[in-house]
């Protein structure tokens, strides 16, 4: 029997407000016993994944969400209490927990180091209150920074902070004040994305309403950042991740490296023996399944396999080693300066990893 | 039954576009017991998908109908139907002059209409008697009465005891049928004089080969006689005699003068039996064939060719079934620069055009890739060279060019009155030239202009709708050529022409155009990793300008919680829709800016 490492991802769609651009299944509301009684069905699963991988070992744990946070101590205690029992854990696994500013006071930070957890992940998107407050967030900067200082003290200094670029009013000096902030923190780590309006999201619906920095903006703020976290000496290692050298977060390589992964909770994916499955978007129907049907479930053919290598593998700063076929196609990228080829790997420059879904739809099969 | 020539009733159902004309067949089908009501598959005589679908009859199709009328005695209908639209008038000329009598139908509610008029003008030329019938009557906003008077006033044809009927619910459809037995004469002719037949109609069969539609004015034909037809020339022995069976051909022994029926003799080809022609017997000739033979010429050009250029030789296969059917489409092969290999196609207008196009993509699932209509140009060079064009790119230079000519029509359109004052002013912005105006009655005018067909094939008639919402109606033949001044314009991509959005278009009207093409391509060309210059262009001088912004992001989302499904299927459709570009240069060109730049629309 092989002995698998793989990553188990645990999905926690509760918010105590959802944002008004976020487009994750996550709700609001809701009894108050219901942090315990989703811990308790997502601790019945991970005894039954126990007993069907028993051969494999977990080398990562991400608890994402909505708001992991949210579901305290007594809820952690139950998740983790089944991880002991059924699954086994390498003794140096990454465990990662996200959390938003104000939902994490120093008995859970505590509580948390205590079960194992290693790896905090905080939704800060920007430091400019204005900027939050468009994005309908609950905290402000004053917030994060009472957080953050709580989980470095009692958890870890291994954190995470997300940050969004193109968000109503953003500048390139009002990024340039979120970067500055968070380097004098000397976090180890941040995510970057791009706000996108997704359809069925308030955004939108109001979005002709919105002051969304133009095209050219959020393009200057993209290449803004990767200057300044250069510099910072926190460099990219992913095209929306920056990470201090040893700090990169390896749960979320397993992503783009292909590596192995099971989920669990609804609109949770699973990547295991060459299948991709996932499950619905909906809480209800996990909860009263002992076996939630599947909302994908593809068994990945050749052509997918290398599809996947190409359009995550050139998602890492480090690229991919490509085969005369790609290397073919991708020779007017890298005299445009869109792609570079060094020491026999591909990979993105700044402005290529900007318009990468456009050269990578051209490069796959 | 047998051969009594004054028992046969041959006729036609004549009308504007929608006032009912294929349902009253169905209707007289039924009555006369032709096909049982369960066995009715809508409107037999328009068989084709595509003609249901859009209430037109493209083509047209002849039936047998025995009718025991209220005298007791039994009855031979012939009914001819025609094509319902001005592109096809020769062909509606050619079946009205196979019938005796016509019968007009006009709806209740809508009255008079372009078509209408020009139909009762055509059976009119043909010697027709006309049975006015107005359908439709089971509307609320039917006007029998008002109906009535127009058809006197109008066409001038007494109306008085005209049945009004419904169609639709079946109501006295029996008026119609009896009135078809008093007023329809019956057929002249001499059985036993030489052979002389008219070809109305013919289509390809694959085990027959062609089948031809004949009626027959003098003499008889049968299986074994050795025929020809007498302006194409070609000589053909006779297989098969028969008639049109609802259901199918049914076999015979001799077509004698004054019936209608059918032959087949192995013809391979539908052009050697071009509709209007006649057939006459080699050992027995008549002198002189029946008068009114045209070969219909293609009015209105346009390049066809695969948006995927490995379905060429589908395309050509497409093409040539088309024409076993049609002699009036014409191809060949042509080459773009822009779009690769595809074929130069001649149509009789543009409704032709349209139904050849929508053919090939339904009938032969084939994705294609139009290039503007063009008409017929003429051009005297300043070497006394006389050149026709019907392929922009291949128009002379300016300073080569003496005189250039474009056909021009007379057209006919007749509209409520409120509506006159847009209507003039469309026609006039498209460069017509007015005629003159005519009341039909208190709320209905005729106006009739000269217009360049160039006008025309550009959303005219889509203008024309959207001017009268909906109410105006047109109808339209060409009138001749006339001299004008005429340009062509490039147009540009990455500074390099672009052949097959190359048109011609008048000195006057070319600015506009141009300025209206930039902007339609730059709103349909997807951004690319350069910026894209957008030129239009006559001789070298660039007239309109629109530039194609670079692309400089999209957007990098989270692949959340390992969701690489999603991500990887937004690839995918991005890879799908580059795969339908055309690489034109160094420009990717999706087929839809090359349709947006062909259904422009001057209203917008």
């Amino acid at each position: 029997m092989r002995n698998k490492k793989l990553g188990l991802y645990i999905h926690i769609p509760f918010c105590i407000k959802k944002c008004a651009y976020c487009d994750f299944y996550s709700l609001e509301g809701g009894k108050d016993d219901k942090y315990i009684k989703y811990s308790e069905r997502i601790a019945k699963q991970i005894k039954k994944i126990g007993e069907a991988l028993s051969n494999c070992t977990f080398d990562s744990i991400y608890f994402g969400g909505g708001t992991p946070s949210l579901i305290g101590i007594s809820g952690f205690n139950i998740i983790f209490e089944a991880i002991d029992r059924f699954l086994s854990v390498d003794k140096g696994a990454e465990i990662s927990v996200e959390v938003n500013p104000k939902t994490v006071d120093a008995k859970l930070a505590i509580a948390l180091f205590e079960l194992g957890v290693n790896r905090i992940s905080i939704g800060l998107q920007s430091a400019n209150d204005n900027e939050l407050l468009y994005l309908s967030r609950i905290h402000t900067f004053d917030d994060f920074k009472r957080t953050h200082s709580v989980i470095k003290q009692h958890l870890t200094d291994n954190i995470n902070a997300d940050i969004m670029l193109g968000i109503p009013n953003q500048t390139v000096k009002s990024l340039s004040f979120t970067l500055e902030s968070l380097i004098a923190l000397s976090l180890p780590h941040i995510s970057a994305y791009m706000l996108k309006i997704e359809k069925g999201t308030p955004f939108y619906k109001m979005s002709d309403l919105l002051p969304l920095p133009d095209e050219e903006q959020v393009c200057d703020m993209y290449e803004y950042l990767c200057k300044t976290q250069k510099s910072a000496d926190i460099p990219q290692y992913e095209i929306s991740n920056f990470a201090k050298v040893g700090f990169e977060c390896r749960h979320n390589l397993k992503y783009w490296e292909r590596g192995e992964y099971v989920g669990l909770g609804p609109s949770a994916h699973s990547f295991i023996n060459g299948i991709r499955y996932s499950y619905p978007r909906d809480l209800v129907m996990y909860m009263s399944l002992d076996s939630p049907p599947y909302e994908e479930y593809r068994i990945l053919s050749g052509a997918d396999i290398r599809n996947e290598e190409i359009m995550l593998g050139l998602r890492l700063k480090k690229g991919i080693i490509p085969d005369a076929r790609l290397f073919d196609i991708a020779k007017k990228y890298i005299n445009g300066g869109f792609m570079e080829y060094k020491d026999g790997r591909l990979f993105f420059t700044t402005k290529g990893f900007l318009v990468s879904n456009y050269i990578i739809s051209e490069l796959i099969e | 039954m047998d051969y009594n020539k004054e028992r046969i009733r041959n006729f036609s159902i004549i009308a504007h576009i929608d006032h009912g004309k294929s349902t009253l067949a169905d209707r007289i089908l039924e009555k006369t017991q032709t096909v049982a009501k369960r066995e009715m598959e809508d409107q037999i005589l328009d068989n084709m998908e595509l003609e249901r679908e859009r209430g037109i009859t493209i083509k047209a199709r002849a039936v047998k109908i025995n009718y025991t009328a209220k005298d007791g005695l039994q009855y031979v209908f012939n009914l001819i139907d025609t094509p319902g639209h001005v592109d096809f008038s020769y062909e509606v000329s050619r079946s009205l002059n196979a019938c005796e009598g016509a019968l007009l139908v006009v709806d209740a509610s809508q009255g008079i209409e372009a078509q209408t008029l020009a139909n009762a003008y055509l059976a009119i030329d043909a010697n027709l008697e006309i049975v006015p019938v107005i359908n439709k009557i089971d509307l609320p906003s039917a006007d029998i009465e008002g109906c009535r008077k127009e058809i006197e006033d109008i066409i001038g044809i007494p109306s008085e005891d005209c049945p009004a009927i419904s169609a639709k619910t079946g109501l006295n459809i029996e008026d119609v049928l009896e009135k078809i037995v008093s007023d329809i004469p019956s057929p002249k002719g001499d059985e036993n004089a030489p052979l002389k037949a008219l070809v109305f109609d013919s289509y390809y069969d694959s085990y027959l080969g062609v089948v031809v539609y004949i009626r027959v004015f003098d003499g008889s034909v049968g299986a074994g006689d050795r025929i020809r037809m007498m302006n194409t020339g070609a000589e053909f022995d006779v297989v098969e005699v028969g008639n049109m069976g609802t259901f199918g051909l049914e076999k015979g022994e001799r077509l004698q003068a004054g019936e209608v029926g059918y032959i087949t003799a192995s013809i391979k080809n539908v052009s050697d039996t071009r509709v209007g022609d006649t057939v006459t017997r080699c050992d027995n000739p008549t002198p002189s064939p029946l008068p009114g033979f045209k070969n219909a010429l293609p009015m209105v050009y346009s390049g066809i060719y695969p948006a995927d250029g490995s379905k060429y030789g589908d395309l050509r296969d497409a093409l040539e079934k088309l024409r076993l059917n049609d002699a009036s489409l014409s191809f060949e092969p042509e080459t773009s620069t822009a779009l690769g290999f595809g074929f130069r196609c001649g149509f009789l207008g543009l409704l032709h055009m349209d139904v050849i196009q929508e053919r090939i993509e339904r009938e032969f699932n084939l994705d294609i890739i139009t290039t503007a209509p063009s008409v017929i140009y003429k051009i005297i060079k300043r070497n006394g060279e006389e050149m026709s064009i019907d392929n922009p790119s291949r128009y002379p230079s300016g300073d080569e060019i003496e005189k250039s000519f474009e056909p021009v029509i007379n057209a006919s359109i007749i509209t409520p009155a409120e509506y006159v004052g847009g209507i003039m002013d469309l026609c006039q912005d498209r460069r017509g030239v007015f005629r003159d105006m005519k009341y039909l009655d208190a709320t209905r005018t005729e106006l009739h202009y000269e217009l360049p067909l160039n006008e025309v094939i550009y959303n005219f008639f889509d203008a024309l709708k959207s001017r009268s919402r909906g109410y105006a109606s047109l109808d339209y033949e060409i009138s001749g050529y006339k001299e004008s001044k005429l340009v062509k314009l490039d147009i540009l991509l990455n500074s390099e022409v672009v052949d097959a959005l190359s048109f011609i278009v008048h000195e006057e009207k070319a600015y506009g155009r141009a300025r209206l093409i930039c902007q339609k391509l730059k709103d349909n060309i997807p951004r690319q990793l350069f910026e894209i210059p957008i030129q239009a262009a006559i001789g070298g001088k660039i007239i309109a300008r629109e530039t194609v912004k670079a692309l400089r992001k999209d957007v990098l989302a989270k692949c959340y919680g390992g969701d690489i499904t999603r991500k990887k299927k937004l690839l995918e459709k991005q890879k799908e829709g580059k795969k339908k570009m055309r690489q034109l240069g160094s420009v990717q060109v999706s087929p839809e800016a090359f349709m947006a730049v062909l259904k422009f629309d001057d209203e917008e």
